[in-house]
């Protein structure tokens, strides 16, 4: 979708139009509720950031000068609350990630066309995922919240920076380096 | 560019985030590298890898969110328990400063008054806030700032009693224990009473102002 559509949503939103609100997070409700599973590490807490994502921005939509793409401002919000949820929540590092992934890919698999239609590619689908949530889950968390915002988000490194609030160039290296480590920990595993 | 410069592209530039001149640079290298060709593959092949984590949200969630925005937005007909209480508090709060300002500043008009009617000096002291005008006609800005009463008069003429004494029975006399509260009947009470009453003014007025903004 255009980035012009999700500004329109966003000046009618201010206006009140709760449709208009409504698009917005169909819209984003994935790549928010993404990002925070990555980050968080399990459904519930995904659920719980993604929702307050979304009061927030209602809360706060008439703060947005339109200076960056509205991708990136949600993204901002749901970086901010996700982590105020985690301090919250004193979230220890040791606390094991994605342990239900298996049930969020099993109750809601992607509607991808080409595994629907060949389901032998399904299973090699999902055995892949399993092992990219596994590699994403030895990472730091810095890196694992990179790599979900530009591969998963699809964000460019300079809306990552702003999503951030970090320099560009911190952005690109960190992603490499993240990438770098993935790529070894999959062919570890022998799934690279 | 050698191939330790060009690796530290190929991840950006798998990216598409490098500029055009940069990324025809690495497309030509690329070409004649079989270790940079096979390494731009890997990470191509990790971005499609990636790409696929994306996972879907719960079914509801829109719903929830949108119930919770309504319930934000709802006319208020039924105010929340907390924000009656609120709203009740801070009226209360207000009842309470003025009924405090007002004994504030009456406590210190008596006290004003009996200082000034016990001197009955025709020459006023430097500390008085009293106009030229007023100097010359102390009875006349008596009778008109504060009544003069009998008992005033006959203060007068103890004029090389302390003052301090006059005040204390006036203060008494003033504030008889029937006008006290039951929990306030002496004076020394009465007088932290006056110095916690003006603290706690300051402290509800303060209160006030945040609390009006409902």
């Amino acid at each position: 979708m255009s980035e012009q559509l999700h500004r329109d949503w966003i000046q009618a939103a201010r206006q009140g139009d709760e449709d208009a609100f409504a698009n917005l997070v169909k819209a984003f409700q994935d790549k928010v509720y993404s990002y925070a599973y990555y980050v968080t590490g399990n459904r519930q807490d995904a659920e719980d950031v993604a929702q307050e994502t979304f009061l927030k921005l209602w809360r706060t939509l008439g703060s947005y000068r339109g200076d960056c793409a509205p991708s990136a401002w949600i993204m901002q919000i749901a970086k901010h609350t996700c982590f105020d949820y985690l301090r919250a929540k004193s979230r220890r590092q040791t606390e094991p990630l994605y342990d239900d992934f298996d049930g969020e890919i099993a109750d809601r698999p992607l509607p991808d066309a080409d595994v629907q239609s060949n389901p032998p590619d399904a299973a090699v689908q999902k055995e892949q995922r399993q092992a990219v949530a596994k590699g994403l889950a030895q990472l730091p968390q810095d890196q694992r919240e990179v790599l979900t915002l530009c591969y998963i988000n699809g964000l460019s490194y300079e809306q990552i920076a702003l999503t951030l609030g970090q320099p560009p160039g911190t952005v690109k290296s960190r992603i490499r380096r993240a990438k770098n480590n993935l790529k070894n920990i999959l062919k570890n595993g022998n799934f690279f | 560019m050698d191939c330790n410069q060009i690796e530290e592209l190929l991840c950006a530039f798998a990216d598409g985030e490098l500029d055009s001149e940069l990324s025809e640079q690495l497309q030509k290298h690329v070409k004649e590298c079989p270790r940079c060709a096979a390494l731009l593959a890997e990470y191509l092949a990790m971005n499609e890898a990636l790409a696929k984590m994306q996972l879907q949200a719960p079914d509801d969630l829109c719903d929830k969110v949108m119930a919770a925005v309504r319930e934000q937005t709802a006319p208020v007909t039924k105010p929340a328990r907390g924000l009656r209480l609120g709203r009740v508090a801070s009226w209360i709060g207000v009842a309470v400063a003025a009924v405090l300002c007002v004994s504030v500043v009456s406590t210190v008009l008596v006290r004003h008054t009996i200082q000034n009617s016990g001197g009955m000096d025709p020459s006023p002291s430097p500390d008085q806030t009293m106009s030229t005008t007023a100097a010359e006609n102390v009875d006349g800005i008596e009778t008109d700032r504060w009544p003069v009463q009998e008992d005033d008069t006959s203060r007068a003429e103890a004029d090389t009693e302390p003052p301090y004494t006059d005040d204390e029975v006036t203060m008494d006399s003033a504030a008889s224990p029937e006008e006290t509260t039951p929990e306030d009947p002496t004076e020394e009470a009465t007088t932290e009473e006056a110095t916690t009453e003006e603290t706690t003014t300051e402290e509800i007025t303060t209160e006030d102002k945040s609390g009006g903004m409902v």
